[in-house]
């Protein structure tokens, strides 16, 4: 049968040809779009390392000051802590800076490794947060979780993989195990600055959806570097409290958290500004566009079957009746027009495969302005074209079928004495 | 015993406007073997009957009884395997598929019974050297003579062979000439022992066989 | 028969409105961030500088580089001097999510508003609907008091109906003049939105209004010889400022744009080529299926082809009869298309103009003529493109072929 309806679609190229360029077209833009999409998607409902949910940033400001006047920001912040945490909502707290994942910044420093000098990393990103922060974002630490307060602490650091329980980078990966230290050195004289002892490790963490992972490392905030206004003040609340919690809590705490000169400005959901961030970066708008473009080209895909396999069911009617008289069922004919489809498909994937995986090279979409992936940084290997194969083919597939069950309803109505005598 | 037996067939057309009576109670028996002409004006209702004996069409009323088996109760399913292994078709129009060639064409039928590649082509040039085309098997129908698609469609009829043959004026769309020699072949079919039923309005060539019956208006009149 | 063409029909016709959707939501999003209306309505003659790269070579590959928006005192030292434009502004950016506290002078009765800070320049640039008060002044600007404009909505609710202009209100506990409220702007106009309008200098972009298009090189020109300042002035450092950018470039989706001029000009390309190659595939994969329809439909007519020409139809009476029905499908299936367009901007304003919920789109905007004559060409476009292939081929057609046609299975 397969090889029947192979003469007939060679037959009648003609007609297929069109079909099949807009196949092969589809199918190596969809292949892109799949390509893209999985990648981000797959990243998105991925295990991130941390938990937002229940998560508000809390943004103090300055009044501006009259005279000269002493501020111990440490003093300030303690005050702040205690009041804070007797509101009836507050779990935890944390104070951090460029560390936190819903706000842009991100501070990358070289680090040499277990104190040998050959082996260094310029993307670590480094966090230095307080203690509070791990329960604030629920991060999962094995090991010791230093205390910020604690100066004899001061060099304890917890360390988080690239992927699986790897450190590093995309060029150079170590069990995570196997690090006990890393150290910065003076850029010029290279002598050794700070060694950093890992006390803890913690699940790999994906900052922003859209951004490969990174290792990280986490080191105590210093008090030093405390201030209301340029910290981040991250807090967890009970889920009971969460509904309408940023507005109760302004309204309640306004006036016990003017410690002056600092003042409460806004609290805002930490989801919320993680979304806003993707915006802000164009990501949303790069998965939107591919959506609408995907969806043009499903539903472009899905009229230019059924139109075509309805021209070729009028004009095949007398065809189609005589297979009936021959002895072909209706069941059958439905089903070698379901199949003719699919073969239409099948070859237009194997050439749409050849192109695309030819079309692969970052360049071409770089210049090409298109959203992709890299895939050198993402850690994604060969397996990925048997994914975008797969998910590619048979969304085709499904689309071809739904397209094609109308035409083909309609040709197996046919009686075939009817058909037989329209000359 | 006969092979084909119609019970008070009625067959009406209905449009919107009209209302057509095709057949009115009709009654017929083909015994086995026969070679049976079936005359009459056009419009009187013989290729309804004919479409009817092959399963084609459906009467509104009456029983189509075939090799014994009654055959109004059929799902779609065995509908096709009975015409497929009972019955053959040959039409005025020859009905060929035009984007398949000779040998493709002919090998139809098997496409829908069990049968592999090789036997499939093996009976089908069988049967195109038994109607004499061997040397066209490459063909397309748009390349070959009137004469020479019907004998590729007598040999599409054959290739099943069928215990019926329907024929719907086969030699209609032919000159005489070429018209004889494909009477020729029925006959020489018909002396195999297969049961042929034909629509004509050929005087001559209905001479030519066992049987010649009548329609006028719907209704069978000899 | 007729109900066969219906089917084909409408499938041709939903194609080509869907097509025309695609390509129209884009223009339209496109015309209403470039439209010259109120109160940006000297977007034509205006030149954006919205990023700046101060740099320093530290040897052959590598440098120290501070890059960001524009400084205040870059600003006021080689920007706010130039001679050709007829205005010169910074602002700050207006982000109506990120909100300062503000209350009523001496009421303790705390609000969150967004806020937008500029100079005295800004009111030149925008046609701002002044409900009460002014604009502050280049002398208010110098003065030591704060001064602020509000937006009608904003005063309403700090003032519940009172007079609002000669009023103090705090930003963070600092004392701001109230010199005039203004009718509320939507967030698509990207540099005359706001809120609060706070009368301070600040970082941010820089706007360059010319007197007539034609300045635009001679201001490049005097941008470029301010950098040259800046250089000869800073050495080693030295300073780009990006662009500056008509309204179409400042528009482009991508934020990164480069670092330097020949970055920038390779980014741009980029975007060019993104759009054309985004046009060709929401036209040509439309086009394929339509070109496959309209062959199919003339095969079925041949006869009728056949006929018309044994009666003397000339080639090109065919192929323009052709094109012509095709037209009409073509036509009906753009207006349809426009119409879904206006609803996918107006639906998805947030996405596809990034702006708030609660602002509403020009409707100027949407009815320029230019939209409907660009509708028409694109659609005669695609008429030609789907039905082009299919009218030569009828035109073609031999007589006596067509009429003998051998329409069997």
């Amino acid at each position: 049968m397969i090889q029947h309806i192979f003469k007939i679609i060679w037959n009648e190229r003609k007609t297929n040809v069109w079909l099949l360029l807009e196949y092969i077209i589809i199918f190596c833009i969809l292949w892109f779009c799949t390509d893209y999409l999985y990648t981000m998607l797959h990243s998105y409902f991925s295990h991130k390392g941390y938990d937002l949910k229940y998560v508000y940033d809390i943004q103090m400001q300055k009044k501006p000051i009259s005279g000269d006047m002493e501020i111990d920001d440490y003093a300030l912040a303690m005050t702040f802590l205690e009041r804070i945490n007797r509101h009836p909502g507050i779990e935890t707290v944390a104070f951090s800076t460029v560390s936190v994942p819903y706000q842009p910044g991100t501070w990358t420093t070289r680090y040499y490794i277990n104190g040998q000098d050959s082996i260094f990393m310029n993307d670590i990103q480094r966090k230095r947060v307080s203690s509070g922060y791990f329960d604030v974002f629920r991060i999962n630490v094995e090991g010791d979780i230093f205390d910020w307060q604690d100066y004899t602490d001061r060099e304890k650091i917890i360390i988080t993989p690239l992927r699986g329980d790897r450190f590093g980078n995309h060029t150079m990966l170590f069990p995570i195990s196997e690090i006990h230290s890393l150290d910065n050195r003076h850029w010029q004289s290279g002598e050794i600055e700070r060694v950093h002892q890992v006390a803890g490790t913690a699940d790999r963490i994906i900052r922003l959806f859209h951004q490969p992972a990174m290792s990280s490392l986490f080191e105590p905030l210093q008090r030093e570097d405390v201030n209301l206004q340029s910290n981040n003040i991250s807090v967890r609340v009970k889920p009971e409290a969460d509904k309408g919690f940023a507005e109760r809590f302004v309204r309640e705490m306004r006036e016990q958290l003017t410690i002056e000169p600092y003042f409460l400005s806004s609290v805002t959901s930490a989801q919320h500004l993680q979304t806003q961030l993707t915006t802000f970066y164009g990501i949303r708008n790069h998965m939107n566009s591919t959506y609408a473009i995907t969806s043009f080209l499903i539903v472009n895909i899905f009229l230019g079957i059924l139109g075509a396999f309805w021209f070729r069911t009028q004009s095949r009617r007398s065809e189609i009746g005589l297979r009936l008289a021959l002895g072909s069922s209706r069941r059958k004919v439905q089903g070698m027009m379901l199949l003719e489809t699919m073969m239409l498909l099948s070859i237009a994937s194997v050439a749409a495969t050849i192109i695309c995986l030819h079309l692969s090279n970052p360049e071409i979409l770089r210049m090409l302005g298109i959203p992709f992936v890299d895939k050198a940084r993402w850690g994604i290997g060969n397996e990925q074209n048997f994914i975008n194969f797969g998910i590619t083919f048979g969304f085709l597939a499904l689309i071809s079928m739904l397209a094609v069950w109308h035409p083909a309803r309609q040709a197996a109505k046919i009686m075939p004495a009817e058909t037989l005598h329209e000359e | 015993m006969s092979i084909i037996n119609l019970q008070n067939i009625t067959k009406i057309y209905q449009t919107k406007e009209v209302e057509t009576v095709a057949l009115e109670n009709v009654n017929l028996e083909v015994n086995e073997g026969e070679f049976l002409s079936v005359m009459g004006p056009s419009g009187c209702g013989k290729s309804t009957m004919l479409n009817i004996m092959g399963l084609l069409d459906l009467p509104n009323e009456g029983k189509v009884l075939i090799n014994g088996t009654e055959t109004n109760q059929m799902k779609d399913g065995q509908l096709a395997e009975f015409r497929n292994e009972t019955l053959g078709f040959i039409f005025q129009s020859f009905h060929l598929i035009n984007s398949l060639n000779v040998l493709d064409n002919v090998e139809l039928p098997l496409l829908y019974r069990k049968s592999t590649d090789k036997s499939r082509r093996e009976l089908a040039k069988e049967v195109l050297s038994k109607v004499g085309l061997s040397h066209r098997m490459k063909h397309f129908p748009s390349q070959l003579s009137g004469g020479q698609c019907q004998r590729v469609a007598i040999a599409r009829a054959l290739i099943g062979n069928p215990k019926i043959i329907l024929a719907d004026e086969p030699t209609g769309n032919l000159d005489s000439k070429m018209g004889e020699e494909i009477m020729n072949l029925l006959h020489t079919v018909n002396q195999a022992g297969t049961t042929i039923v034909m629509v004509t309005h050929d005087e001559s060539i209905a001479k030519e066989t066992q049987r010649i019956i009548r329609f006028f208006d719907g209704r069978r009149i000899q | 028969m007729l109900k066969q063409n219906k089917f084909i029909s409408i499938i041709s016709i939903a194609g080509t409105a869907l097509a025309i959707m695609m390509i129209m939501t884009l223009i339209v999003v496109n015309e209403v961030k470039n439209i010259s209306i109120a109160p940006e309505d000297k977007r034509d003659r205006t030149l954006y500088i919205t990023f700046q790269v101060e740099r320093e070579r530290v040897n052959e590959s590598s440098f120290n580089t501070r890059s960001g928006d524009v400084s205040p005192n870059i600003f006021n030292k080689y920007l706010s001097d130039l001679k050709t434009p007829e205005y010169i502004s910074i602002m700050s950016d207006f982000n109506p999510e990120f909100k300062q506290t503000v209350n009523v002078e001496g009421e303790s009765n705390y609000f969150q508003f967004p806020r937008r800070i500029v100079d005295a320049s800004y009111w030149n640039i925008f046609s701002f609907d002044f409900i009460d008060g002014n604009p502050f002044s280049e002398e208010d600007f110098q003065s030591d008091v704060r001064n602020v404009v509000l937006s009608e909505s904003i005063a309403r609710e700090l003032f519940k109906g009172e007079k609002a202009v000669g009023r103090t209100i705090q930003i963070n506990f600092e004392n701001h003049r109230v010199t005039g409220v203004v009718k509320d702007v939507s967030t698509v106009f990207k540099y005359a939105s706001g809120g609060i309008w706070v009368s301070r200098r600040s970082h941010g972009a820089v706007l360059l209004v010319a007197r007539d298009k034609q300045d635009f090189p001679t201001i490049i020109a005097e941008v470029r010889e301010a950098e040259r300042r800046y250089g000869i002035e800073n050495e080693p450092w030295f300073l780009y400022f990006r662009g500056p950018e008509n309204q179409k470039v400042n528009n482009m989706d991508n934020m990164w744009r480069g670092n330097n001029e020949e970055e920038f000009r390779n980014v741009i390309k980029i975007e060019n080529r993104r759009r054309i190659f985004l046009f060709a595939v929401l036209l040509i994969i439309p086009a394929l299926n339509l070109s496959g329809f309209s062959l199919s439909r003339i095969k079925k007519r041949t006869s009728e082809i056949g006929v018309r020409k044994a009666f003397g139809a000339k080639k090109h009476t065919i192929l323009i009869q052709v094109l012509y029905e095709n037209l009409i499908t073509s036509l009906i299936g753009g207006f349809i298309g426009l119409i879904f367009s206006y609803i996918a901007v107006v639906w998805l304003k947030n996405w596809l103009l990034g702006v708030t919920d609660s602002s509403t789109i020009p409707l100027n905007a949407f009815l320029s003529p230019a939209i409907f004559v660009i509708v028409f060409a694109v659609c005669v476009l695609l008429n030609l493109l789907s039905a082009g292939l299919s009218a030569l081929k009828a035109s073609r057609m031999s007589i006596v072929n067509s009429l003998n046609k051998n329409d069997q299975l």
